[in-house]
């Protein structure tokens, strides 16, 4: 005789119950960046996962990257933890990329006396206390992803956070310099950002409103340095289009371009 | 004094001072006609050697605050019975107060109403008390009673109506009533002629029934409309009434007067809705001896958490901020605060976060005694769980109100907060952070602003992510003096521009003391990367505001 119906959706719903705690483990979310989805496994990013993001220097987009893949972590809902040491996190700017202010709680350093002084011991203490204020919000199971800028992880903190995004299933962006990458890591992904110069069409040092389609977005290049499970050493180019904010793999047309500019400009220094 | 009130008339008064009744003042009268009427009387009042002028004031008549300064004035009247609340009816000016086996405890009725007529005179506030079995009829004494009648140990009706004692009072020095004394006339020595005087009863004093049925049909607490209706036929007083057959006063002025006479007389009873006092959460411990040891204190204080936690859980609140003080001898109290981002019962919890705060504080000598108050409690928000939602994650879960808590009480109420936008051109000041716990954040710089416009949402490239705060200055070439920059030094090197947006003119308003006026530009590099910069236009010099990181 047949169950009824409802007896093997209850029976079915006891088995996901009785499931061990690593199911949040197999689900993946996007990066918001489709290839650079495409590039890890084509699935994006694992839940319950460390990613770091490796800026190569100032002004290359590496944290507008690590909140539009937490943006996409926070789409099956669960707060947003930021933890700002620096006090620089503009949240006009984060909200532009789409994230919800409500949904969103921002860790602060708070200045002592001693710090506005200028005291040396203030900072390594703030770095102890960012490291436990992290360790704390990835460990919460209804946090959908916590973005840091960490200046230091030495490599047994680095792996108490990556146990503590397994037990929670939250995932952890570490946006960090690249001068990172000569240290030991135990996060699952780490992908380096880099900018890529703009190659312009006719005479450089105009306003950006010329009709040049290259001059309407910004391009990106990300190295994938290490994926757990995938193929590494893969380059993405990423180009952000300036009135949409879309994010697209670069447009083949423009690197051929950019090759006979610099050819041009190579003739032209010689000569 | 006149409280005016706008009309379809204009401003007319609504009520005034018995100053400014003698002069001729009345009710509805327009404002203008008033004050004149009272210049021209203060004019040939005023004696030309003293020069001695009363001066006219006027107010406003503001019902909301009027109910607002009631209610807390019944807050006040708990002191007199544990019942009190405020009449029904769209602009209450009527305290309603269920004295039922409390009149004894004051030494008897007379001496109950010498206490409540004393105790608001020194409040500055005028009363006229009546205290009856029935609330109407308490309410009839109040406004309309002779001052001989208060219906002291009255016994009309037999439905077992409480006993009720009413206060007619004027509620505010600013509020004055046509039937209450001035407020600045009367003090406990010398009683308004308006206040009774319980002490001295008529001695022809009449049973309280045949009072009540003397008094006008205004007493009855019907519209003006029906009374003005039953005196053009000739009604004047309740008893006459009671003279008619009740089927035809119900045909022809409807279930209400019906209704109030029988509330008057105790045949239906009149429930009191009561206003709530405020709640105070406070444990104590007094030590017999000063204990200098902490972890004597620390067990105290634990007891104290727990002691608090269960009576706000009794009264299903939560503490959002709770206030500690352990006084010690011989030198100053030691004080600390823990704020909750939700409200919480749970005693474990709310240890947790004193603890933490206790662990940073020395004890600077024994202590007398522990205190801990809860200064803002919220009603409990019960959660209902769900069998199958493990995967799913929420912000309002309680696993997120405890990270909050723990973050705040480890880094600090300002560490841990959210980010409101604001709708103002100046980036630094186009967002402000609230703190999550402690709650009160409706006094933090959320700003009015943020009610009213929505802020601007920018594209994703408009703005930075990071933004210096202060912005960085630059040595920066530029072409034209107004031009965009060609090149810059920034971290100690140099970068050259090779595309630039802008410029984006942000300027704030002359009523800002250090008013803004830049000349913003988004650049790219040779490189790739890109900065936001800006030109002052007062100091005339580069900084750097914000980097694309």
């Amino acid at each position: 005789m047949h169950p009824h119906p409802k007896i093997r959706e209850l029976d079915s719903l006891l088995r996901r119950l009785e499931r061990p705690e690593s199911v949040h483990a197999r689900r993946r979310i996007s990066t918001g960046c489709g290839p650079l989805d495409t590039a890890l496994q084509g699935r994006g990013l694992l839940r319950g996962s460390l990613v770091e993001w490796l800026g190569d220097g100032p002004g290359c987009g590496t944290g507008m990257l690590a909140l539009r893949a937490a943006r996409e972590a926070c789409r099956e809902g669960g707060a947003l933890v930021v933890i700002d040491p620096q006090h620089n996190f503009h949240p006009p700017a984060a909200v532009a990329g789409g994230l919800d202010l409500q949904r969103t709680i921002v860790v602060r350093r708070v200045q002592c006396k001693q710090e506005r002084q200028g005291q040396r011991g203030t900072q390594d203490q703030w770095d102890k206390r960012g490291q436990w204020a992290l360790d704390q919000a990835l460990r919460c199971p209804h946090v959908a992803a916590v973005v840091a800028w960490p200046q230091q992880l030495d490599s047994r903190v680095f792996r108490r956070l990556q146990l503590a995004v397994e037990t929670s299933g939250c995932l952890g962006l570490l946006v960090r310099p690249a001068a990172a990458q000569r240290e030991s890591s135990w996060a699952d992904v780490r992908l380096l950002i880099s900018p890529v110069a703009h190659a312009p069409a006719s005479d450089n040092r105009n306003n950006a409103s010329h009709t040049d389609p290259g001059a309407l977005s910004w391009r990106l290049k990300i190295a994938l340095l290490r994926c757990r499970g995938g193929s590494t050493q893969r380059t993405v180019d990423l180009e952000i289009d300036e009135r949409t904010g879309d994010i697209h793999a670069a447009h083949p047309g423009n690197l051929v371009t950019q090759l006979a500019d610099s050819t041009v400009d190579s003739r032209q220094a010689r000569a | 004094m006149i409280l005016q009130h706008r009309t379809r008339r204009g401003l007319c008064v609504l009520a005034c001072s018995r100053l400014a009744r003698q002069q001729g003042v009345q009710v509805n009268l327009p404002v203008a006609e008033a004050t004149a009427l009272l210049r021209r009387a203060d004019h040939k009042t005023t004696s030309p050697t003293s020069g001695e002028k009363t001066t006219l004031h006027l107010e406003t008549h503001a019902p909301a605050e009027d109910r607002a300064a009631l209610i807390k004035l019944a807050t006040w009247c708990h002191r007199f019975s544990p019942l009190v609340g405020l009449e029904e009816a769209a602009a209450p000016d009527t305290l309603l107060l269920n004295v039922t086996g409390v009149t004894s405890l004051f030494g008897g009725e007379p001496a109950f109403a010498e206490q409540i007529t004393r105790s608001f005179h020194q409040q500055r506030l005028g009363v006229s008390l009546g205290l009856s079995n029935t609330l109407g009829a308490a309410w009839a004494l109040a406004h309309f009673g002779d001052g001989a009648h208060f219906g002291y140990g009255a016994h009309f009706g037999h439905h077992g109506a409480h006993s009720q004692a009413e206060s007619n009072h004027a509620p505010s020095p600013e509020t004055p009533s046509p039937e209450t004394p001035s407020p600045e006339t009367p003090s406990p020595e010398t009683p308004s002629p308006e206040t009774p005087s319980p002490e001295t009863p008529s001695p022809e004093m009449a049973s309280p029934e045949e009072t009540i049925q003397r008094l006008p049909l205004a007493a009855l607490r019907l519209p003006d409309e029906t009374v003005d209706i039953l005196q053009r036929l000739g009604l004047q007083q309740i008893g006459e009434l009671l003279e008619l057959p009740r089927v035809e006063l119900e045909s022809r002025f409807g279930p209400q007067l019906l209704q109030r006479l029988d509330q008057t007389f105790g045949k239906i009873t009149e429930l009191i809705q009561p206003i709530q006092p405020p709640l105070e959460f406070v444990a104590e411990w007094l030590f017999e001896y000063p204990v200098p040891q902490r972890k004597a204190v620390e067990r105290v204080v634990r007891q104290l958490v727990e002691r608090l936690c269960f009576t706000l859980a009794d009264h299903d609140r939560g503490v959002v901020r709770l206030r500690g003080r352990i006084v010690c001898q011989d030198t100053l109290p030691v004080t600390w605060e823990v704020g909750l981002f939700r409200a919480s019962a749970d005693a474990e919890h709310v240890w947790q976060l004193v603890e933490t705060q206790l662990e940073r504080l020395p004890l600077p000598g024994p202590a007398t005694s522990v205190a801990l108050q809860a200064n803002h409690h919220a009603r409990l928000l019960a959660r209902q769980q769900e069998l199958f939602d493990q995967h799913q994650r929420n912000v309002d879960s309680p696993q997120i109100a405890t990270l909050v808590d723990c973050l705040a009480s480890q880094l600090g109420r300002e560490a841990v907060v959210r980010c409101v936008l604001q709708r103002d051109a100046q980036p630094e000041r186009a967002f402000c952070y609230v703190p999550l716990v402690g709650g009160d954040t409706k006094n933090h710089k959320t700003g009015k602003r943020t009610t009213g416009s929505r802020p601007p949402i920018f594209g994703l490239l408009d703005r930075p992510l990071q933004l210096l705060d202060p912005p960085h200055v630059l040595e920066v070439m530029a072409v034209a003096p107004d031009g965009p920059p060609i090149s810059f030094c920034y971290l100690g090197n140099k970068h050259e521009v090779t595309r630039h947006w802008g410029p984006e003119r942000i300027e704030t308003g002359w009523w800002r003391q250090r008013g803004i006026r830049r000349d913003y530009y988004r650049v790219e590099t040779v490189e790739g990367r890109r900065f936001w910069l800006f030109r002052c236009l007062h100091e005339r010099r580069w900084q750097l505001h914000g980097v694309f990181e």
